[in-house]
């Protein structure tokens, strides 16, 4: 099998060019077609931990990393977004051409540059290649995905194509790491001589797709490339999961399942967390002196942080879910099968991408908006996304459905109430985003014309070190929230709980300054069917979702009626079923982000699209929970 | 050899590209995708709702609407049998 050993070209190399003065080597540019590997072989490299996902268009800006796991810390490696071609259709490869041209900027020009190609389809990867051959940077290509190749029965004669290329060519394992060593081989040989194995080479004169397309097939085709057979495994599975009748149950089943199970596995999680951080923050009472930095340090930053704390197993297993789903090539055909209503409200195929990735949070989702190549449907696209429920939201979805609904549980045990309230509550998210964007569709927007077009790639088995990876990040993220923003917020909340002083001792809760803006504020919420305290928490959640949770453990906390009981059970005497059911209401429909803002203003470029989108969901957020309470508290 | 257009083209059926009638630039995304003049497409299958169609073309399986699909003009080589 000619396939096996990575080759560098060396003996076929060509004459060398006369050296010119040693330029030391410092950026390194990855690039490739979407999800042929790419973000993969940078963690590889890098040992940066970036996305990995089985779906195309995950890397929307450009990322870089020292080379530390190959032992070049001297070096950069910017990772470009996953591109077909040069051709600056869409903000994608705009942002590629200006960092490989050296315009972007504070990104130095690269050096030379890693072409990723998929070598399981060839005759296509390769139209990729002229383009970015006629930059004239060194360049070594890399053939990802060897194991898949060798598996299917594929051939490349990788000396065949290293002589037709005109550059280094090697058969690489980005998921396995085979033959990766080829790369610091490359780049060390680089750094002795600035000019690498290139040589001319006929590429295509015109750059059209065309004539890319023509160059490549005759080049795969002179190589004796052979394409490897189908994967037997994903037509197998594919015709299960996209059959008429399976394939749309299949999916249902996934959906309510993961709900159910981030409900039944993680709420006991929960509740043992909450346990343990109670019993550590009692334990710490004992041990600090009883004077006023005992409420300063339990009060004011332990109680709300723990309070949002306690609701990472809930976000682990949900990204555990995503990760799983994303990673097998799943979401792909959960895509394929929800495009039909996708349609229906005018929105544009390629929307869906950005959509799912913002039910994890809005700000990746509306970066990845860039690659809808017309401007309004990509505002449009930026305006419906922070409806998508997003990770945030899970801490108060979750306190409000574990305080007030009953675990009741249906058809032998399969289906519980609680993760049926928690699926409607995202479905809600959901359809104000469709309404929205069906308003917008009949006012803003023309009908579209860009293609739904969505690869749907071959199954694979999600591998433990990515999932975990995730994790990981999501952990780490939570974690760095909790113990900066949300501690802030927390922390001033309690400061306002406790000021003005009288006489050195600290107020009581309804005549401090936050029970005055409290009870200020009331009238506005009380229809709404929530209390002083809940409109507090509204405020500080404008700075982030979670927030709300961290400060109403504070102020219940610091509430002499409700000191010791659990959050859950002080909520449950506080606040009535239809308020509570509205406050999850208004959580799925306002804009309470104020990161997700500045990306809107960044993206957008204008103060005037973050300031509507904030007015309009915090009005539909408003009145939705209105009507709610109003139409609950008479039914209930 | 007929011509007919992808959307309507059968299931397990294969034919070649002739030529695509659609703006300059959704032609200059598709022809990235593979989408070309003298490209082999394979009708794979259908999405649960009919619509969109999974084809297969230079290895890779790709899932297009029919309004794209209705727009890519094919010469129809030979029907494939189920045992492919």
């Amino acid at each position: 099998m000619s396939c096996h050993a990575p080759v560098l070209d060396l003996t076929h190399e060509p004459e060398t060019p006369a050296q010119i003065g040693p330029k030391p080597l410092r950026t390194v540019a990855l690039i490739g077609p979407p999800n042929c590997g790419k973000s993969t072989l940078f963690n590889r490299l890098t040992g940066l931990r970036q996305k990995v996902a089985n779906y195309p268009g995950v890397t929307v800006e450009h990322h870089s990393g020292k080379m530390k796991a190959i032992g070049r810390n001297d070096l950069t490696l910017i990772d470009l977004p996953g591109i077909y071609s040069l051709a600056t259709y869409s903000e994608d490869a705009r942002v590629a051409v200006e960092v490989l041209t050296g315009k972007m900027r504070g990104v130095p020009k690269p050096d030379c540059v890693l072409l990723v190609l998929d070598a399981t389809h060839m005759n296509r990867q390769l139209m990729l290649a002229a383009p970015v051959f006629s930059l004239g940077l060194p360049t070594l290509v890399l053939l990802n995905m060897s194991d898949q190749l060798d598996a299917r029965g594929g051939k490349i004669d990788t000396l065949a194509l290293a002589h037709a290329l005109g550059h280094p060519v090697a058969l690489i394992s980005a998921a396995n790491g085979t033959g990766i060593e080829v790369i610091p081989e490359f780049l060390q040989r680089m750094g002795n001589r600035p000019e690498d194995g290139s040589r001319p080479v006929q590429l295509p004169v015109l750059q059209s797709a065309a004539s890319c397309r023509s160059w490549a097939t005759q080049v795969s085709q002179r190589t004796k490339y052979q394409a490897p057979q189908a994967a037997l495994w994903t037509r197998r599975l594919d015709s299960v999961l996209l059959h008429r009748v399976w394939g749309p149950l299949v999916f249902l089943a996934v959906v309510i399942g993961v709900f159910q199970v981030v409900f039944a596995a993680g709420q006991p999680l929960s509740d043992w967390l909450t346990e343990i951080l109670t019993r550590a923050g009692a334990h710490a009472a004992v041990l600090l002196p009883n004077n006023w930095l005992r409420p300063l340090l339990l009060d004011g930053l332990w109680n709300g942080v723990q309070a949002v704390l306690v609701f990472l197993p809930q976000i682990l297993l949900l990204f555990l879910f995503i990760g799983i789903l994303e990673d097998s090539g799943y979401l792909a055909r959960a895509a394929l099968i929800a495009d039909r209503a996708m349609r229906v409200i005018g929105l544009n195929g390629k929307a869906f991408i950005p959509l799912l990735s913002a039910y994890a949070c809005a700000v990746p989702a509306i970066m990845a908006t860039r690659t809808i190549e017309n401007k309004r449907e990509r505002f449009a696209t930026i305006l419906i996304a922070p409806f998508m429920t997003c990770s945030a939201r899970l801490p108060i979805y979750t306190l409000v459905i574990a305080a007030f609904i009953p675990n009741h549980m249906y058809m032998g045990g399969v289906i519980g109430l609680r993760a049926m309230v928690m699926l409607s509550l995202y479905a809600l998210g959901f359809l104000a985003a469709m309404g929205t964007a069906k308003l917008l569709n009949s006012s803003v927007m023309k009908a579209s014309h860009a293609p739904f077009v969505l690869e749907l790639p071959q199954y694979r088995w999600p591998t433990v070190q990515s999932l975990s990876l995730r994790l990981y990040d999501r952990g780490q993220l939570f974690l760095k929230k909790a113990g900066t923003i949300i501690l802030a917020c927390t922390f001033t909340v309690w400061l306002l709980s406790v000021i003005p002083l009288h006489a050195g001792q600290f107020s009581d809760l309804t005549s401090s300054a936050i029970g005055h803006l409290g009870h200020f504020i009331e009238p506005v919420i009380r229809p709404l069917g929530f209390n002083w305290k809940i409109g507090i928490g509204l405020l500080s959640s404008i700075v982030a979702r979670e927030v709300i949770v961290g400060t109403l453990g504070t102020l219940y906390g610091v509430d002499p009626a409700t000191h010791s009981v659990g959050l859950q059970v002080a909520l449950r005497h506080d606040m009535t079923l239809a308020g509570a059911i509205a406050l999850v209401v208004f959580f799925a429909f306002a804009m309470q982000c104020t990161s997700t803002l500045a990306v809107v203003r960044r993206e957008t470029n204008s103060w005037k699209y973050p300031a509507a989108q904030f007015l309009y969901m915090s009005g539909v957020a408003y009145v939705a929970a209105l009507v709610t309470n109003q139409v609950l508290s008479r039914l209930f | 050899m007929e011509f007919t257009d992808l959307s309507r083209a059968k299931v397990g059926s294969m034919g070649v590209v002739d030529h695509i009638d659609l703006p300059e630039d959704v032609c200059h995304y598709l022809a990235h995708l593979g989408f070309l003049p003298g490209t082999t497409i394979e009708v794979l299958r259908s999405a649960p709702a009919g619509d969109p169609r999974v084809y297969r073309l230079d290895g890779v399986e790709v899932g297009l609407r029919s309004d794209t699909a209705r727009h890519i003009y094919l010469k129809v080589a030979e029907p494939v049998g189920a045992g492919r």
